[in-house]
């Protein structure tokens, strides 16, 4: 073991040249089946609100290079999805997009009641970003706007972009079932990061902040484990095919951006080219980031950043 | 050839392997294939003359070359 883990068992404040702000304020929920969820508040109180979440394996504290853009102009709510992240280990089950969609409108709720009704923008990256959509093409929007960085939308059956997401989902499951969920300390799973070509565009420091947010410190052996499991989630890669997502948002409209990650490379992510495909199918709105894979806002934070706020100011709404 | 050479890449590129074996990943199928090619270039084109400095550099480029399938997260 390496440095000194803190109370919490999560190094909250220093992470690798990235230096997490304090919360102005911490909301602990508990979801209708007990499954605590901590809500975090950053930023501007007098602006529009954010709230942010993350992809699988990954934390809310993951996207610090994209979030500490906003905090000038916007009131955040970070919130890690139950087990994960900040939030205690509850259970292996239910762990899966419609019981997160449930605890979105969970969130939304009591982030409403305790800090205030105000305008309102989902910023969702991959998982986070099926969790919503499950939502709005029922026609339930939390949510005055959203903007959604690559979420992974499996085309119908037939279509030759299905097989090639799905099999990467199926590689991704399978490592994941598999995956070492104990390490000596959050520098040798940033290693593990550090090694992957095709995490090779993560801006310097992320790797490190990735280890830390996604570990938890256990006293009792002495070493750092996954905060999810990487049996939890495995299923989730490939349960997204099962969804009811490739389909046009329900009514009420309001904005919607997808902005997806470059189909062009040569190892491009496969979530890629099925975002555009999903945008162009349903006229939604989208951007594509050139030279990015799926992890574009830590990748090019500035970037996905612009293209957040032109978005929100096109659609009047101001930050 | 100082088999001494590649042996200290061999042993930090099969400490990577493990490494990312135990997070469910494997090399790429071509993954062996570019190191050795890396490997046979660095050593044609710097000789026998450059003693630490090319151990150093190869060390650097095996462990550099082997490429992994898959990613981590999504």
């Amino acid at each position: 073991m390496t440095g000194q883990p803190p109370s919490d068992g999560r190094v909250r404040r220093e992470t690798a040249g990235f230096d997490l702000p304090e919360p102005v304020a911490v909301l602990d929920l508990a979801m209708d089946d007990g499954a605590p969820i901590r809500v975090v508040r950053h930023g501007n109180l007098s602006g529009p609100r954010v709230v942010l979440s993350h992809g699988n394996g990954f934390a809310s504290d993951s996207y610090f290079p994209f979030w500490r853009l906003m905090l000038e102009r916007f009131d955040l709510a970070l919130f890690d999805f139950r087990n994960c992240g900040r939030n205690p280990f509850h259970a292996p089950d239910p762990h899966h997009y419609h019981r997160f969609a449930s605890d979105n409108a969970e969130v939304h709720r009591a982030v409403a009641a305790e800090w205030g009704e105000k305008t309102t923008i989902g910023v969702f990256h991959s998982m986070s970003a099926i969790a919503a959509l499950l939502a709005i093409v029922e026609g339930i929007w939390h949510w005055d706007a959203l903007v959604l960085f690559d979420p992974p939308v499996v085309p119908p059956e037939g279509n030759p972009l299905r097989e090639a997401l799905m099999n990467g989902g199926e590689a991704l499951r399978d490592a994941a079932m598999i995956r070492q969920d104990r390490f000596r300390n959050p520098e040798e799973l940033a290693d593990v990061y550090r090694y992957l070509s095709r995490f090779r565009r993560l801006r310097k420091g992320v790797a490190e902040l990735n280890a830390r947010s996604v570990l938890r410190f256990d006293p009792a052996c002495g070493d750092w484990r996954l905060c999810c499991p990487g049996a939890m989630e495995a299923g989730l890669y490939t349960e997204v095919a099962e969804l009811p997502i490739w389909r046009k948002p329900g009514p009420p409209s309001h904005p919607l951006l997808i902005v997806g990650s470059d189909p062009e490379p040569e190892d491009a992510a496969k979530t890629a080219d099925c975002c555009k495909l999903f945008c162009a199918t349903f006229d939604i709105d989208y951007a594509v980031l050139p030279d990015t894979s799926h992890l574009l806002q830590l990748e090019e934070p500035e970037r996905c950043f612009a293209l957040f706020s032109d978005f929100l100011a096109d659609n009047g709404i101001d930050g | 050839m100082a088999e001494g050479r590649g042996l200290v890449g061999n042993e930090q590129s099969e400490a990577r392997l493990a490494m990312m074996r135990r997070q469910g990943l494997e090399p790429a199928p071509d993954g062996f294939d570019r190191v050795r090619a890396a490997r046979e270039s660095l050593f044609d084109s710097m000789g026998e003359s450059f003693g630490d400095i090319t151990m150093r550099v190869s060390r650097r480029t095996l462990v550099a070359e082997i490429d992994f399938e898959g990613v981590i997260g999504r």
